[in-house]
C-alpha cells in the first residue's frame, strides 16, 4: 500500500488531497469516469468529516488511504473526531420536488450510491470509513 | 481545476449559463455569486449549459437547487442542457432535476423554447 495522504485541515486542505487521490487513480488505469466518481466521493466525505466530527476551531485531519486490487480501489478514511456514523445518516427525501426540497443532505447520498461497498467502524477512538468501488462499471 | 462561467444572453428574459470544468465546494461558492447577479434581473428563464462540465459534487446539486427554488416564485423555469454521464449519474442518484427540464440539445432546447414563446403570445390579451 502506499503511503497515506495526509489532511491536516480538511476544511483547508481538501483540494491538494483530492487532486493526489486523482492522480493515483489515474497513473492506476482507472477508466476517467471511475476517476471523476471517486473524486467527489473522497469530496464529499472531506466535507463531510470538516463539518460534523470536530468541534469549532479543532482542524478536521483525516487520513486518506488508497489502495488498488486486480477488481476495485479501496479508499479508507481516519479520523479521530468524535464518533460519527455517515452510512447511518438518513437520505433527505428525493421524491420531493427539486423545488420544494431542503437544500442539503445529498453528499452522503451520492458516497453511498456511487461505492459498491462502503463500512464504517469505530476503531480505538478514530472514526473509519472504507469504500470500494470497482474498476468496471456495472 | 477550475470552473469557467460563461453567461449568455439569446431571448428575451432568457439567460445562459455555461459551465467548463469542474464543480465543487470551491467552484460552486464562485457559480452561486454568478447566481445572485442573474437572479437579481428580471428573468424567466436560466438556462445551465453543462456540456462542458466534467463533474458536480453536492455542493453544485445545492446551487442548482437554490436556483430552481428562486425561480419558482416567479413562475420561472430553470433548464438543463448537454448533461456528461459523470452529471448524469450524480443528477439521477439526488433527482436534481425534474426530466421535463433536462435537454440533450440545444436544438431540443430552442424547439421548447419557441413552444414557450408561442404558448405565452396566445396566452397574452
Amino acid at each position: 500500500m502506499d503511503e497515506p495522504i495526509v489532511v491536516r485541515d480538511a476544511r483547508r486542505d481538501g483540494a491538494a488531497a483530492l487532486d493526489r487521490l486523482e492522480a493515483r487513480c489515474r497513473a492506476e488505469g482507472l477508466a476517467e469516469a471511475v476517476v471523476m466518481e471517486l473524486r467527489v466521493v473522497a469530496e464529499e466525505v472531506l466535507t463531510n468529516v470538516a463539518k460534523y466530527a470536530f468541534e469549532p476551531g479543532v482542524a478536521p485531519a483525516v487520513e486518506l488511504r488508497v489502495s488498488f486490487t486486480q477488481n476495485a480501489a479501496r479508499l479508507e478514511f481516519r479520523d479521530e473526531g468524535r464518533a460519527f456514523d455517515p452510512l447511518g445518516e438518513p437520505s433527505p427525501d428525493l421524491h420531493l420536488h427539486p423545488e420544494e426540497r431542503p437544500i442539503g443532505g445529498l453528499g452522503l447520498t451520492l458516497v453511498r450510491a456511487l461505492v459498491d461497498e462502503a463500512r464504517y467502524e469505530r476503531e480505538q477512538g478514530a472514526n473509519v470509513l472504507r469504500l470500494v468501488k470497482r474498476r468496471a462499471a456495472q | 481545476m477550475a470552473l469557467s462561467i460563461q453567461p449568455d444572453e439569446g431571448r428575451s428574459f432568457t439567460k445562459t449559463l455555461r459551465l467548463t470544468g469542474r464543480l465543487d465546494n470551491e467552484t460552486a461558492a464562485d457559480l452561486d455569486r454568478e447566481l445572485d447577479k442573474v437572479l437579481g434581473s428580471a428573468l424567466k428563464v436560466l438556462v445551465f449549459d453543462l456540456g462542458g462540465l466534467e463533474y458536480t459534487t453536492s455542493a453544485g446539486l445545492r446551487s442548482f437547487l437554490r436556483a430552481q427554488k428562486a425561480m419558482r416564485p416567479r413562475e420561472g423555469k430553470v433548464l438543463f442542457l448537454n448533461l456528461q454521464p459523470p452529471v448524469q449519474k450524480v443528477f439521477d442518484i439526488a433527482r436534481a432535476a425534474d426530466l421535463a427540464t433536462v435537454f440533450r440539445s440545444v436544438k431540443e432546447l430552442d424547439d421548447y423554447l419557441d413552444a414557450m414563446q408561442r404558448k405565452a403570445r396566445e396566452e397574452a390579451p
